[in-house]
């Protein structure tokens, strides 16, 4: 929160003699006649004047040692030396001060343990401050007094509690993190001040952004005070929160270009995420993910082209163009590539609805044992898997469930047959795998059947004299090759060449001056 | 596919339609003759759905004279268009053509819902058809002395012209499999060689009379109940050489399954 004033500390007492304005004259009482009398007089609305009368007036102390014959080597008790003080009409309140500074141990204890009310009801905002100095209680009872002695803790300044903080142990430290006293901090500190006090405190990092953020400070800018002060020593803060500072886009290009080993330092401290999130809100979602690891993500869009010699069964053949838009999203990472497609799958007929939902689960494992855990991306610099997110619940690619048996008519393009062991028990196996071939279409590979011999080459990557490519000679003497050992020709066998879609869209999406990956089995 | 209007004219006979394409490969051609008398070629077995074991090849039918209409009008409207617009639709997609009078086949055009009419009434009078088999073959897996074949018999009145493996040409040479969950699995390229070098499969097309089969070996590792499936070829007019492609199932039970053909 931001500050109003800073008061200072008050001055000597002196007896308020001038009705002015109702804090004036609140604050000149205070000054003159303690806490007690302005209670008092806010209590009976009496004449402010009347009010130190009873200044004296409270529990009785206990006194420690008083009537004891001090020991040679301990210091006789001043106690009695401050009660009188203490119940004089007109508390001297720096004497009582330089008193308390002037006790021994034992004295001390005892007031600690007992004089709070009295000397809270004498003492103002700053001579508690000189007080508890002079005392040394812990630092959860120097705040509580202090607190409890200022008329307006807000108008108290961090460096005039710093000390207290600063020569305060761990334990005491640690024993003031709680909301209790992170009011009195959030009361005593301005945006900039907290920093300091919470660099003072070395509270562990969740509990100083908590308070930071009760207080309205930035994380940014708490996490910087931090890394200056040397309580966040993670190599490369620096540099990342002016990253930060300087935007969404400028911090994820800066996490982009960390080596692995520089970003996993920075992960693993949890100030890195905290400043995202608070710093940039919504617009931090890709710096997290780059955070994370995340060297890119995004939709690929692929449209297939693909010329086959199609054509009449008695026919010549003909040379026809396919194609179509598939949709599926990479995410390529630090440590794997993530491709996840989505199809929407339409029962054509009440068996197939009935069928469904166990075809789903068939053809997710079908497609997952054929094409998850098979490949790798590689660049010299990092070896990364490939894996596939397959959802047939919902997606961008629409399919038909039919149920019967898988021929035409109603075998085409988009249909899909469900296995069905009762009805069709020969063609469970194949409507099982057939999916398998229908994903390779969906992450961006044409078919590998009816092709040119030069399309053939070019799509396969083989010769059309290879033991895999099955001919086939129209009335013309045209010849159209299929490889019948591929996926994406009739045969099952999935090949590196399959990923090219996704490889091209991770090699385009690389680090500066990153090497292009390329797919091993 | 386009909306088209109503034909300025009736198309000439014959009429053809045929699908093809696909994966797995439908190959199915009907050349129909003005009094509905039809001849019908079913090369694979995904392109008509009947009794197992299938029947490819070449087969005597009729068409209905509803279906002999819409035909004939798709055909009439599809030849006016000629042959632009040879975009066939996405990867996958079975392409359906006809022609007319003898000319070169075009895509169907018309109300897509009025052309899967029509493609049903086709398939039935199609499987109707598979009754009376001009020169078919029939395949079908057995247990014989050298290990599980599939048999490849033919039927119908004329030989059927069967091409299993040529030395002139790579790639052709005929394939078995074992479908497994783990993907097909072939018979090798080199098992076959032997078995044309010992005169067990002939080397360039044969014709394969009536009631006669040639065999071809399925893979090891099959098992009663095993499925899988076959490709050769149908020797046509000229160079013509075109795939037939069926599947098989071996009778017996599978492994924790149930009792198959």
């Amino acid at each position: 929160m931001s500050r109003v004033a800073v008061a200072r500390v008050l001055p000597a007492p002196e007896r308020a003699t001038t009705a002015t304005a109702p804090e004036q004259l609140l604050l000149s009482l205070q000054r003159a006649a303690g806490n007690r009398a302005v209670t008092r007089y806010l209590q009976r609305d009496d004449d402010p004047a009347d009010a130190g009368a009873t200044a004296g007036a409270g529990a009785a102390p206990v006194r420690q040692e008083e009537d004891a014959e001090a020991p040679p080597d301990r210091p006789a008790s001043r106690l009695a030396e401050l009660d009188e003080m203490l119940d004089r009409f007109n508390t001297p309140e720096d004497e009582v001060i330089d008193l308390l500074g002037a006790m021994g141990p034992d004295d001390k204890r005892t007031v600690i343990d007992s004089y709070r009310d009295r000397l809270v009801g004498c003492l103002n905002g700053g001579e508690m401050l000189r007080a508890v100095a002079n005392l040394q209680p812990p630092l959860g009872t120097a705040l509580d007094w202090i607190d409890a002695a200022a008329l307006f803790t807000s108008a108290i300044d961090y460096s005039e509690i710093q000390g207290l903080v600063t020569r305060a142990d761990s334990d005491e430290r640690e024993a003031v993190g709680t909301n209790h006293y992170r009011d009195i901090f959030v009361k005593v500190c301005d945006n900039s001040t907290m920093i300091t006090a919470l660099v003072d405190l070395n509270f562990p990092w969740e509990k100083a952004r908590q308070w930071a953020r009760e207080e309205g400070t930035g994380t940014l800018d708490l996490a910087r005070g931090l890394a200056r002060s040397g309580r966040i020593t993670v190599s490369g803060l620096e540099e990342f929160l002016n990253a930060v500072g300087e935007g969404a886009n400028v911090a994820r290009e800066h996490l982009r270009g960390l080596e692995d080993d520089s970003l996993a330092d920075l992960r693993a401290e949890p100030a890195a995420g905290d400043v995202i999130r608070d710093e940039l809100g919504t617009a931090g979602a890709p710096v997290l993910s780059a955070l994370a690891g995340e060297i890119s993500s995004g939709e690929a869009t692929i449209t297939n082209s693909e010329d086959l010699l199609a054509g009449d069964t008695t026919g010549p053949f003909t040379l026809m163009h396919f194609g179509g838009d598939q949709r599926f999203n990479v995410t390529y990472r630090r440590d794997g590539v993530d491709v996840a497609v989505g199809v929407a799958l339409t029962a054509a007929d009440d068996r197939a609805g009935l069928l469904l939902p166990a075809a789903k689960n068939i053809w997710l494992g079908r497609i997952q044992a054929a094409w998850g855990s098979r490949f790798q991306l590689t660049n010299g610099q990092r070896t990364i898997p490939l894996r596939f997110q397959v959802s047939l619940d919902a997606g961008p690619n629409e399919v038909n469930a039919h149920s019967g048996h898988w021929a035409w008519p109603k075998l085409n393009a988009g249909n899909w047959f469900v296995p069905d062991h009762e009805q069709v028990p020969e063609q469970e196996e194949a409507v099982s795998q057939a999916p398998v071939h229908e994903f390779g279409h969906l992450i961006g590979n044409v078919d590998e059947y009816s092709r040119t011999a030069e399309h053939y080459v070019q799509v396969t990557q083989q010769p059309v004299t290879s033991h895999g490519t099955v001919a086939e000679t129209d009335t013309a003497g045209v010849t159209r090759y299929t490889n019948a050992l591929s996926l994406m020709g009739s045969g099952t066998t999935i090949e590196p060449r399959h990923c090219d879609a996704i490889l091209r869209w991770v090699n385009q999406n690389l680090r500066a001056n990153e090497p292009a990956f390329s797919v091993v089995a | 596919m386009d909306t088209v209007t109503e034909p300025s004219e009736r198309a000439p006979f014959p009429l053809t339609f045929g699908v093809s394409g696909g994966n797995p490969r439908v190959d199915l051609a009907m050349r129909v003759e003005a009094d509905g008398s039809a001849v019908v070629d079913v090369l694979t077995v995904w392109s008509l759905a009947q009794p197992s074991p299938a029947r490819l090849g070449a087969f005597r039918g009729r068409l209905p004279t509803a279906t002999l209409e819409a035909l004939a009008t798709v055909a009439a409207a599809s030849r006016e268009r000629g042959p632009s617009g040879l975009f066939a639709g996405p990867p996958g997609t079975v392409v359906r053509m006809v022609s007319a009078g003898g000319e070169r086949p075009v895509l169907a055009i018309g109300d897509e819902a009025r052309l899967a009419a029509l493609d049903r009434d086709i398939a039935e009078a199609a499987v109707g058809a598979l009754a009376d088999p001009i020169a078919a073959i029939v395949a079908e897996a057995r247990t014989g002395d050298g290990g599980p074949v599939v048999a490849l018999r033919a039927i119908g009145m004329e030989p059927f012209r069967l091409l299993l493996f040529a030395s002139d040409t790579p790639g052709f040479w005929a394939r078995t499999w074992i479908d497994t969950a783990a993907g097909q699995q072939p018979l090798d390229f080199e098992d076959v060689q032997r078995l044309v070098a010992a005169g067990a499969i002939p080397d360039g097309p044969i014709d394969l009379a009536p009631g006669s089969e040639v065999r071809l070996p399925i893979p090891a590792g099959a098992a009663p109940g095993s499925a899988g499936g076959y490709i050769a070829w149908r020797r046509g007019t000229g160079p013509e050489r075109r795939i037939l492609s069926g599947a098989w199932v071996l009778p017996g039970t599978a492994p924790g399954g149930d009792e198959r053909l």
